[in-house]
């Protein structure tokens, strides 16, 4: 299978500093990979390098074009404006062209069911700003999915939310997987909710391993 | 009021464009945090005219005529205005160097304002009547140009804002959707160069800083969403312009500063009736 992502020997950090080194992984389409490490390990670093945020201190990072998405870490949308949960999720499905058209009736109808499907019913015309962390966390993770991308990169995604939140987000990931996605996701806690995760990458002392998948307690239904 | 109709109407037009255009723009100034903009850029285009009077004026003092028309105040406030824009800097949002900068600017425009038509008596005239804002001086061919360069602005904001929102709310983002952070605030902030380039060579300065800066900031808390924080700041800059209109009409009031005045009670009306978001 033709790869998606592909780091090539590369290092990677910050302002030439090196926070991994020695990096050569691939990964196709259709793959949900994790990433866990504990606070400060790089986690972000090698996300953020993935979608071509942060350029490679040596070494290459090659992906094949297509449509990417991001669910940053922190929360990242300015208060100031203030923008509906609506307009911040179709913000995701803007053309890149400036002289592009404004979402269509699909990207509207699809913007609405991936709120139905976060538990965000009736939220369409609320301000983002506000909206509690958790939820905010989810119209993130709305302007995400609601591109279709076919290289997904959500850091801490479930960080602010409940076990069941938690698991509806997971499984919209899981299933944009199915369509296609490569899908990379970080976690500092490898627990059950990522039970449906196809490979697992630790960081630790500045490196990158392939790991177990997590197993399954039969805690959860 | 019908004579003052046909003697004021290509004014009054002009006027009703920029108050729709430049709240809109003034809005996203206010969301960004970049709102000293609104106030150094109408400041560097009067001081641009002031640069043209005086080239002007020394032109043709000789040949006994000066020319103060307002071609050349267009050319020259564009010219006061690219200075401040290129001194303040493109970005997505203020940091505190940028709205420093926005600060001198304002400073250093304001004193040449006021010390280069001490050179010129007839460009002192000049500017005195572009920062009382004598929408007397408004003929046809401006009310063109201000209704052309307002429809343009307009028309690239309705099909741009959601750019602009993206880019403002989260630049990240933007730039992992693939879209140019830069070439979005370079469209954003040259249609906020034309609404200060068009605003200050007719209505004047005073005016275009109450309409960019004024209005947005009653509709900011209580709008429901971008899309009607931008329709509202424009309702509110039409009343407010209406009635500064009236104001400078019924007491024979320079046209400027009733701008500002008229923004103000329809501005805090706009607060107080939108006062919750949803
Ligand atoms: N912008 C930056 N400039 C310089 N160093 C940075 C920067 N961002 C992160 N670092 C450093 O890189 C290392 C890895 O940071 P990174 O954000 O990738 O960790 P992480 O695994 O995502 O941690 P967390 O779980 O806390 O989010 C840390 O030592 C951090 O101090
Ligand atoms: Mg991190």
């Amino acid at each position: 299978m033709r790869p998606v992502l592909g780091f090539r020997s590369a290092a990677l950090g910050h302002s030439g500093r090196a926070v991994l080194t020695g990096v050569d992984l691939e990964f196709g389409a259709g793959r949900f990979v994790l990433v866990e490490g504990a606070s400060g390990s790089g986690k972000t670093t090698l996300l953020h390098s993935a979608i071509g945020l942060l350029p490679p201190i040596s070494g290459a990072v090659e992906r094949t074009p297509g449509v990417r998405a991001l669910v940053p870490q922190i929360d990242a949308l300015d208060g100031a404006h203030p923008a509906s949960v609506l307009e911040t999720v179709l913000s995701g499905a803007l053309s890149v062209h400036l002289s592009g058209s404004s979402p269509g009736a699909e990207v509207r109808q699809r913007a609405f069911e991936l709120l139905d499907a976060l538990d965000l019913t009736g939220f369409a015309d609320r301000r983002v700003d506000h909206l509690s962390g958790g939820q905010r966390q989810r119209v993130l993770v709305a302007r995400a999915l609601v591109r279709q991308p076919d290289l997904l990169i959500l850091d801490e995604p479930t960080s602010a939310l409940d076990e069941r939140s938690a698991r509806r987000v997971l499984s919209l990931v899981r299933a944009a997987v199915e369509r296609g996605a490569l899908v990379l996701a970080a976690t500092h806690r490898l627990d059950e909710a990522w039970i449906e995760v196809d490979d697992v990458l630790r960081i630790a002392g500045g490196v990158v391993e392939v790991a177990e998948l997590p197993q399954s307690t039969g805690a959860l239904p | 009021m019908s004579i003052y109709l046909e003697l004021f109407g290509a004014s009054l037009a002009a006027l009703a464009c920029l108050a729709v255009a430049a709240p809109a723009f003034g809005a996203f100034l206010h969301a960004r945090g970049t709102v000293l903009q609104g106030l150094a850029l109408p400041q560097a285009a009067l001081a641009g005219i002031a640069i043209g009077a005086l080239i002007e004026g020394a032109g043709h003092a000789h040949a006994g005529h000066t020319h103060t028309g307002s071609g050349i105040a267009f050319g020259w406030a564009a010219v006061g205005t690219l200075l401040g824009l290129c001194a303040v800097g493109v970005r997505w949002r203020s940091s505190g160097v940028e709205n420093g900068r926005a600060a001198v600017v304002f400073c250093v425009a304001s004193a040449l304002a006021v010390l280069l038509p001490t050179f010129s008596p007839t460009g002192a005239l000049h500017l005195e009547a572009r920062t009382r804002g004598e929408i007397l001086a408004i003929g046809g061919a401006d009310l063109i140009a201000v209704a052309a360069a307002t429809a343009v602005v307009v028309a690239t904001l309705v099909r741009t804002w959601r750019h602009v929102l993206l880019v403002g709310q989260d630049p990240t983002a933007a730039r992992v959707h693939g879209l140019s952070v830069l070439r979005t605030n370079l469209v954003f902030n040259g249609c906020v160069a034309v609404v200060t380039v068009v605003g200050t060579a007719t209505a004047g300065p005073l005016a275009t800083f109450g309409l960019l800066v004024v209005p947005a900031i009653g509709c900011q808390a209580g709008a429901p969403s971008m899309r009607a924080f931008l329709a509202r700041s424009s309702m509110v800059g039409l009343v407010g312009a209406s009635l500064s209109v009236a104001l400078s009409f019924w007491a024979d009031l320079p046209l400027g500063p009733c701008v500002v005045v008229g923004c103000l009670p329809a501005t805090l009306v706009a607060r107080v009736v939108w006062r919750t978001g949803s």
